[in-house]
């Protein structure tokens, strides 16, 4: 199933989604848990510490520095751009937003 | 040109730290006090006009006010900004104006890009002209970090970094902590929602910055947001309203000394 999360700021996206997709994986299901939010928070809420969700790179980072291909495929998105969370859920960060007046 | 004798604000942070309520509550006391302000609310989900006491407003303001020229989006002639603050923000209590763009509908936000392109045109003559410079400009930025990467703000000479001690808000202020310095603005932290003294030692630690104020929950701010209300109007004497006038104190020094 495709599920996507929606709300006000801190009304607990993230935290809905982050929860979802690690129950979900428990319980044998293969999750891509995919942060399109331009202030990527996602890895906190599976479980992979604020320090690395940090810096986890972004398609668009990757892309924009020519080091990587575009995947037009699920499988490609996640063997390009997969982070491994706890109890095999793949993190994906679509786009993130450290500099001004990004292209 | 002329530095602004006014404040030059932009509140940030995560969604739902409070920005919506430091920055109506701040314009109230300022405008309480007798002072011009104007908050500028660019937030695709309407939120100062509730804090500010003005009840939910939802219109996109200025979508007649610019044209697409070949050249980019413009105001129309006789239309600076400060003719734009004057004539076209809504009036709440005190005198205290509110000026707000882009607010989504159901139909999406396709048909709020005009407002969004006047309301852009507004921000930058704000910066660039000198224009209202006794007035206090206070921007209620729409979470995290995207729109002050866009510069939605260029007025802004000082950011108030509003977070929590929660680990994503903490990492959401780094951000915008960075993207501030990068405009060369002067950083300001607020942390929000506190709880206790290690709060807000929490929040200088991971920021490693001094918080320049500190403001507790506190339950008269949460039952007038879910009543639609101002914390201005119904729960001026609890705790986080003493500290956000703390706040006035200290970006307008003046203020205690009129008081």
């Amino acid at each position: 199933m495709k599920i996507a999360v929606a709300g006000k700021g801190g009304s607990g996206k993230t935290t809905i989604a982050g929860t979802l997709a690690r129950l979900m994986a428990q319980s044998g299901r293969h999750v891509v848990a995919l942060d399109a939010d331009t202030n990527p928070m996602l890895g906190v809420s599976v479980g992979l510490g604020a320090e690395e969700t940090d810096i986890l790179l972004s398609a668009r980072e990757g892309l924009d520095s020519g080091e990587t291909e575009h995947q037009p495929t699920l499988e490609g998105l996640v063997a390009e751009f997969g982070t491994e969370a706890p109890d095999g859920v793949q993190v994906v960060v679509v786009n993130r937003i450290d500099n001004i007046d990004p292209g | 040109m002329k530095p602004a004798s006014g404040l030059r604000l932009a509140v940030v942070g995560k969604g739902g730290v409070g920005k919506s309520f430091i920055a109506g509550t701040l314009a109230r006391l300022l405008a309480a006090d007798g002072r011009k302000v104007v908050v500028l609310d660019s937030d695709p989900v309407a939120g100062a006009a509730v804090s500010m006491g003005m009840g939910v407003v939802t219109d996109s303001m200025l979508a007649d006010a610019a044209f697409e020229s070949p050249n980019g989006w413009r105001l129309h002639p006789g239309m600076g900004a400060a003719t734009i603050i004057k004539s076209r923000s809504a009036v709440g209590p005190d005198g205290v104006r509110l000026l707000q763009s882009g607010k989504a509908d159901v139909g999406g936000m396709s048909g709020t890009w005009p407002s969004i392109r006047a309301f852009g045109q507004v921000t930058r003559r704000l910066a660039s002209d000198g224009v209202l410079g006794d007035w206090d400009v206070i921007g209620d930025l729409p979470a995290g970090p995207r729109h002050a990467a866009f510069n939605w703000a260029p007025y802004a000479d000082t950011y108030l970094v509003v977070t929590t001690a929660g680990s994503m808000s903490l990492v959401t202020a780094r951000r915008m902590i960075r993207l501030a310095r990068q405009r060369g603005a002067e950083v300001l932290v607020v942390a929000s929602r506190v709880e206790s003294h290690s709060d807000t030692s929490a929040v200088a630690g991971w920021l490693d910055l001094p918080v320049f104020m500190s403001i507790p929950t506190d339950d008269a701010v949460r039952e007038a947001e879910a009543g639609g209300l101002a914390p201005f109007d119904v729960a001026m004497d609890g705790p986080a309203l003493q500290q956000v006038r703390a706040l006035a104190d200290r970006l307008v020094p003046s203020r205690k000394v009129n008081s």
